[in-house]
């Protein structure tokens, strides 16, 4: 890439990271980015370092970088060349985790695999791991109108049924017809690259890419910020894909900003307190204040968590090895919801990914959720 | 006037532009593409704080027919008292004598020099006296030796040094915000407690306490007062070099206080500025009045110069916009906008690396909110 070897030694990258704070084993993304890049791909050294495993790959690094250097995504290119070294069965965990598509065909949930087993598969004992919670058949269904396509990612067709099944009933409320894209499971890759398995990341985006494709949609909404990012982001840049469609958002962006006066009007959460944590990739791919926003349209008071980064990062938290350093940025969720000291204590926090919602609830043991299931709740009461 | 404003930049110009904005009752979005220069900085506000000679300034007022160039006297002092109020609003207290006589506090090399408004953590003091440094084998950014040296050349007085081992799980990849995040948690900080006491032996109790700005992130004036309480004597921070944890925190603890007020903190690369707005690269328009608060670290960036030209800071050339957006790849403005504002390191005629960044901060910041101000009343 064009900014590959621009780094101008600023440290702004270690500034940013959250890792750097919370492990004192981890190298840091100027160390294991554009350090490692320059003497490893520049310069043909082979060596790796191993703490490029414990990098989150939440971006926040390159967020940060004044010189426009893709760091995280060098570290990913060190993560794939570190695979190597990391032991066969860490790698098949890897193989399996980089297609969670998959892992959600399984008829049981993850929260029902046995903690024995998770050790044996090299799985974090302290996790919580997500409960079955489909996308609800009739909604497979064409619609002929297809104003609206709605991404079904990952997670939230297996884990986030109910998810869905809200944004599409406000939409169906705003006068929205609602085709859910991709028709079958897919990925949008974002796992395998975070893993360090770019091969792997290129074939599932580009699967995803052709399922698109199969059912176009000009205006596609997201649920989660991860998918958002890629999907609009990665692909042209990183994984050789354009765009597959004119406009790709966030769901909660595309309400606030569609969604009528008439609309809000029918929810008064007038007072209440309403937590708001956007994800650090949320942060990477649009920015703070979405959510906020959707909040303050019911007329409750947003309260932003106020953290980089809560250390669930997809997978990243499901890995043995990483569940020290998930479980201190948890903890840090929790001293920063502490820190806010609030009166009563609020019921939900609103979360712009499934993962990091489960994540936040087990540390923070407020209900985190989707900003649409939220406001469904609010729409529905009784 | 619009309701509506875009900053563009999230280095401190833009922070604290959008800050006055708050304040007046505006809505605010603050869109930028990387981070900006606060973790370069370890916190302290200084500009012309050496005379032409580079010779330290005692008192502001020495520079009344500099600074006057610039601002009134008296603006000044008032957006001076300003900064200080942001700060403490955000949750940074600050050492204060407003314009009466600049504090004293040491830099990263050991030397006194005079300084403008200093954070809580850092040391500063109004007469130099005899200090105490401790700090670690692996703080790669202090040479207490030379620290020490310095210390004694530039302020006439003793500076006792304690060089101690590093922590047993120190490895030679840490940074500075290693060394913090490590004194963020428990064990961190009873290793620090336990190793202080070790150190102190034979040190005089009456001397401040002086560690390398190091000592936690979220947390620093807690740490620093349960140690201070521990050790009976004054505990207090000097400086390092980037990653800064002065800068970082203050940057922290802005951002959160801004989103918690209701300000949108998006990222995005602005590439077009017009009388509609903001134009991102990934298609999103932000509409309002626009401050372009784009600075640029290490001087690299874009300095937009009054005339409407735009310099590249980073190879000194000069950008004519001739009307086509492809023309200037990185950031244009539309010849017939008059919708926007320029502040910050972007905003020329002041030298930042000379005479200090964050005078040209407040002082372009400043200039732009009392014409906002004027412009305001003048329609009422
Ligand atoms: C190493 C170092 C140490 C320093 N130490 C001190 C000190 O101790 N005290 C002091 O007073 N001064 C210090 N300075 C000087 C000071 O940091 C700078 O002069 C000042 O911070 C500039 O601030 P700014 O807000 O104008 O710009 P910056 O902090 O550079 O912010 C620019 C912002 O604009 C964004 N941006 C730029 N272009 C675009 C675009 N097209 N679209 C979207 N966003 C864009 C950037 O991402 C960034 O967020 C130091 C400078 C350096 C380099
Ligand atoms: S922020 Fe960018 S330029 Fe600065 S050290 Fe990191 S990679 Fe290099
Ligand atoms: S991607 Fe995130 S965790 Fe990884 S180095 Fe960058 S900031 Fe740190």
């Amino acid at each position: 890439m064009l900014n590959d070897d621009a780094c101008l030694k600023c440290s702004l990258c270690i500034a940013a990271c959250p890792i750097v704070r919370v492990d004192s084993a981890f190298s840091g993304p100027k160390a294991l980015g554009p350090e490692w890049w320059r003497s490893a791909v520049a310069a043909d050294f082979q060596q790796t370092d191993a703490s490029v495993d414990d990098c989150t790959f939440c971006q926040l690094c390159e967020e940060a970088c004044p010189a426009q250097v893709p760091v995280a995504h060098l570290i990913a290119q060190h993560k794939d060349r570190h695979r190597r070294y990391r032991s066969k069965i860490g790698r098949l965990r890897d193989f399996a985790l980089s297609h969670p598509h998959w892992i959600g065909r399984l008829p049981v949930g993850p929260d029902k695999v046995p903690r024995l087993f998770a050790t044996a598969f090299r799985l974090s004992r302290k996790a919580d791991y997500p409960k079955k919670n489909r996308i609800f058949r009739s909604l497979h269904q064409s619609v002929p109108n297809r104003e609206i396509g709605l991404f079904v990612d990952c997670f939230n067709r297996d884990y986030g049924g109910e998810t869905v099944k809200a944004a599409v009933w406000i939409l169906n409320q705003l006068g929205y017809q609602v085709q859910l894209v991709p028709r079958d499971a897919h990925c949008c890759g974002a796992a395998a690259y975070a893993s360090g398995r770019l091969q792997d990341a290129k074939d599932i985006a580009a699967s995803t890419y052709d399922a698109l494709n199969r059912t176009p949609v000009s205006t596609l909404l997201t649920l989660n910020a991860t998918c958002d990012g890629t999907i609009r982001d990665e692909w042209p840049r990183y994984l050789g894909l354009d765009s597959p469609t004119t406009v790709v958002m966030p769901w909660t962006d595309w309400i606030v900003s569609h969604a009528p006066q008439e609309f809000w009007a029918q929810v008064s959460e007038k007072g209440r307190q309403v937590l708001v944590h956007t994800t650090c990739r949320g942060k990477v791919a649009q920015g703070e204040g979405a959510m906020e926003q959707l909040a303050a349209l019911t007329s409750a008071i947003p309260v932003p968590l106020g953290i980089a980064c809560c250390g669930a990062a997809g997978s990243y938290a499901f890995k043995a090895e990483h569940e020290d350093a998930a479980a201190a940025l948890g903890k840090s969720a929790k001293s920063a919801l502490e820190e806010l000291c609030l009166t009563p204590e609020p019921e939900s926090m609103l979360v712009d990914s499934g993962t990091c919602a489960l994540h936040l609830h087990q540390y923070t043991e407020v209900s985190a959720l989707h900003p649409a299931l939220w406001l469904y709740q609010r729409l529905n009461k009784g | 006037m619009s309701r509506e404003w875009v900053v563009v930049g999230k280095g401190p110009s833009g922070l604290l532009s959008a800050s006055l904005l708050l304040d007046a009752g505006y809505n605010v979005t603050v869109v930028s593409h990387g981070q900006g220069s606060f973790p370069l900085w370890s916190g302290t506000l200084d500009f012309y704080s050496v005379d032409h000679k580079l010779r330290p300034v005692t008192h502001p007022e020495d520079h009344r027919d500099v600074l006057s160039r610039y601002l009134s006297y008296d603006q000044w002092l008032s957006g001076w008292d300003t900064w200080r109020q942001i700060l403490a609003g955000i949750g940074v207290e600050t050492q204060v004598d407003v314009m009466a006589a600049n504090l004293l506090s040491p830099t990263a090399t050991g030397v006194l020099y005079p300084r403008y408004v200093v954070p809580n953590w850092q040391y500063a003091c109004r007469i130099p006296e005899p200090v105490t440094v401790v700090s670690w084998h692996g703080i790669a950014d202090l040479d207490l030796e030379s620290w020490t040296a310095r210390y004694q050349l530039s302020s006439g007085l003793e500076a006792q040094a304690r060089y101690r081992p590093a922590p047993g799980n120190w490895s030679p990849r840490w940074t500075a915000l290693h060394w913090a995040g490590f004194f963020d948690t428990e064990v961190g900080m009873d290793w620090l407690m336990h190793d202080l006491e070790q150190a102190l032996v034979g040190t005089d109790a009456q001397n401040p306490l002086l560690l390398p700005q190091v000592i936690g992130i979220r947390h620093t004036e807690q740490l620093l007062n349960r140690l201070s309480l521990a050790l009976g004597r004054k505990v207090k921070e000097i400086p390092l070099v980037a990653p800064a944890l002065g800068g970082i925190r203050i940057q922290e603890r802005w951002q959160k206080f801004l989103v918690r007020q209701g300000v949108r903190l998006l990222t995005g690369e602005a590439i077009r500025i017009s009388n509609d707005g903001v134009w991102l690269t990934d298609g999103r328009v932000l509409a309002g009045r626009t401050v372009l608060a784009t600075g640029g670290v290490l001087g690299g960036g874009l300095r937009v110069n009054w005339d409407h030209t735009v310099t590249n800071t980073a190879t000194g050339e000069t950008i004519l916009w001739s009307g086509d957006p492809e023309d200037l790849p990185l950031l244009s403005i539309a010849r017939d906008s008059s919708n926007y504002d320029v502040v910050g390191r972007s905003s020329g005629r002041w030298n930042g690396d000379l005479h200090g960044g964050a005078g040209q901060v407040l002082g372009s910041v400043l200039k732009w909110w009392h014409s906002v101000q004027q412009e305001v009343s003048l329609a009422k």
